[in-house]
């Protein structure tokens, strides 16, 4: 039996860990070394660390990346939710199939092509600023509409709802009709039956909704650099710029080890907040 | 009753508007990839195909079409490989750390794509190991394992094995009985994963962008591309990869009974 395991899982887990784990270590050794001009060295200095948690640019960036990742998955699930509501268990059932098909090819679709798309609908000369002038709504075309946080929001927001449609499918998929309608037959109000009986149900998609979009956001460096301008940057933004040009490994590295911290514990927070919330699956 | 029509309206509507919001960026540059003067604004008063021509006529361009679909091949290739082998070890042999492989293999794809990338970029130069599409491989296979070990292993889960034990029975070697029962029905499941793998691959811009050197695979053009400023070719190049997207996503619906649940 183990034996069989083992030659089958082994290529994958040699693989895996040479080109993953191996690398997250080499990563995670750089990050406690030192860099001059020419050259990176390994080192046990918790300098990198320490100017991670101290400088207050990069404390800011790291706050305004959780901040901007909460914001895009809070969103994401809220826009979501209904959508996926009514091709489970609301009006477009028999739909669902194919209208979750869309979202799969959105899904997959290039993520830098649909990050350049929002140029082409929010810039100066583009589809939005167009169709308002040409109703007559503004006279001048909005420039707040492209290079801002606004811009970065939207983007990511519209990037990410298919991955946030994928886990709240699957979940919502798992709640009973016929428990809905039971809850409705009992007298419970709509937003009673969602609040007690389909949201608890569907409690684990969203939590995995969440952290998924949360997790791409609040690390992307692609959107900020895009349709962002200089409020908007993320420590993505910071990391890159130090494993590029910059040329400061060391630092770049504590900076995404730091980002990896807080990124964890946001999602484990969430998931503590569900529970107070009493969003639970299961009874107690 | 009259509450529930009402309802049912709001529902499609408000289904209407959050597809619009998906699509209609995307609609935007299918459609300025086809207006002849190329500066991507209304009004669009001629349609031509000429940034078409253009694009095929670049060599920068058709050279990163053929590094991406290098790319993804061999990506595709050991990806399902790779991830099928894991697959029967998860479907078929109980063992008490399994559940730990099967969440190391998908680490890489759970962890923001930035890590990996330097990740890989650190543990290439630190190895000396010279940056190309080669490394770009490597990191696609991390991010695709996970999408092959989900398509094959929802495969496994249901498969009738007592066809397995009636071809041993009937005297089949385990080679010929692989080769004659087992394969044949699992390869749509395969087929559909290796496409998934490939429309994946395409599209990989992140850690591509730390793993590829001085070479370029499509993404990396749009990015370079939208750097410099508006290129017309940018709305050429976006539309196929768009357009090989849909097929293969059409493609994997059709082949592996893929239900994407």
């Amino acid at each position: 039996m183990k034996r069989a395991f083992a030659i089958r899982a082994t290529p994958t887990a040699l693989f895996v860990g040479v080109f993953f784990f191996f690398p997250v270590g080499v990563l995670f050794a750089y990050s406690f070394g030192t860099s001059t001009y020419l050259s990176i060295s390994f080192g046990h200095s918790l300098a990198n660390y320490r100017e991670a948690l101290t400088n207050s640019l990069y404390v800011g960036l790291l706050v305004r990346s959780l901040w901007v990742g909460a914001l895009v998955g809070a969103l994401a699930v809220l826009i979501s939710y209904p959508l996926v509501y009514a091709i489970t268990l609301g009006a477009l059932r028999r739909y669902g199939e194919f209208i979750l098909f869309l979202v799969i090819v959105s899904l997959f679709s290039a993520y830098i092509v649909r990050v350049y798309a929002w140029r082409t609908v929010l810039g100066r000369n583009g589809v939005l600023n167009s169709a308002l002038s040409g109703l007559g709504i503004i006279d001048h075309p909005l420039t707040f509409l492209l290079y801002s946080r606004f811009a970065v929001v939207v983007t990511l927001v519209n990037v990410l709802i298919p991955l946030a449609v994928l886990p709240l499918y699957s979940a919502l998929t798992g709640v009973d009709l016929q428990v809905v309608e039971a809850s409705g037959t009992l007298g419970a109000s709509p937003l009673q039956t969602l609040r007690r009986v389909v949201l608890p149900l569907s409690i684990r998609g969203v939590i995995a909704a969440f952290a998924l979009c949360f997790i791409v956001a609040a690390g992307d460096y692609v959107t900020p650099q895009l349709v962002g301008n200089g409020s908007s940057q993320l420590l993505g933004n910071t990391i890159v710029q130090w494993f590029g040009v910059s040329y400061n490994w060391p630092l770049g590295s504590a900076l995404a080890f730091v980002l990896l911290a807080a990124v964890g514990l946001t999602v484990g927070a969430f998931v503590v907040l569900t529970r107070i919330a009493g969003l639970r699956d299961t009874p107690r | 009753m009259r509450t529930r029509s009402v309802g049912n309206v709001v529902q499609v509507a408000y289904a209407l508007l959050v597809l619009g919001f998906l699509f209609l960026p995307i609609f935007f540059v299918v459609l300025f990839s086809f207006d002849a003067r190329g500066i991507g604004t209304f009004p669009i008063e001629h349609f031509s195909t000429r940034w078409y021509g253009a694009f095929f006529d670049d060599p920068t361009m058709t050279d990163a079409a053929l590094n991406s679909v290098e790319v993804a091949f061999a990506t595709a290739i050991i990806s399902s490989v790779l991830g099928t082998l894991a697959a029967f070890a998860f479907a078929r042999y109980r063992v008490r750390f399994a559940g730990v492989f099967a969440t190391a293999f998908v680490m890489p794809l759970v962890i923001p794509a930035l890590l990996v990338g330097i990740a890989l970029l650190s543990f290439f130069s630190k190895a000396d190991i010279q940056l190309s599409l080669l490394t770009v491989i490597v990191g696609h296979v991390l991010i695709t394992l996970p999408f092959v070990l989900l398509v094959v292993g929802a495969r496994l889960a249901n498969f009738d094995r007592s066809v397995e034990e009636a071809a041993s029975t009937l005297g089949a070697s385990p080679l010929q009985r692989f080769r004659y029962v087992t394969f044949p029905l699992i390869r749509p499941s395969l087929l559909g994963a290796a496409l998934l793998v490939v429309a994946v691959s395409l599209d990989e811009f992140v850690i591509t962008f730390f793993t590829i050197g001085g070479h370029a695979t499509l993404p990396i053009v749009i990015w370079g591309q939208m750097r410099a400023g508006v290129s017309p070719l940018v709305n050429v190049v976006s539309t196929l990869m768009l357009a090989a997207t849909v097929a293969l996503v059409v493609g994997v619906r059709q082949l592996s009974g893929v239900r994407f649940r």
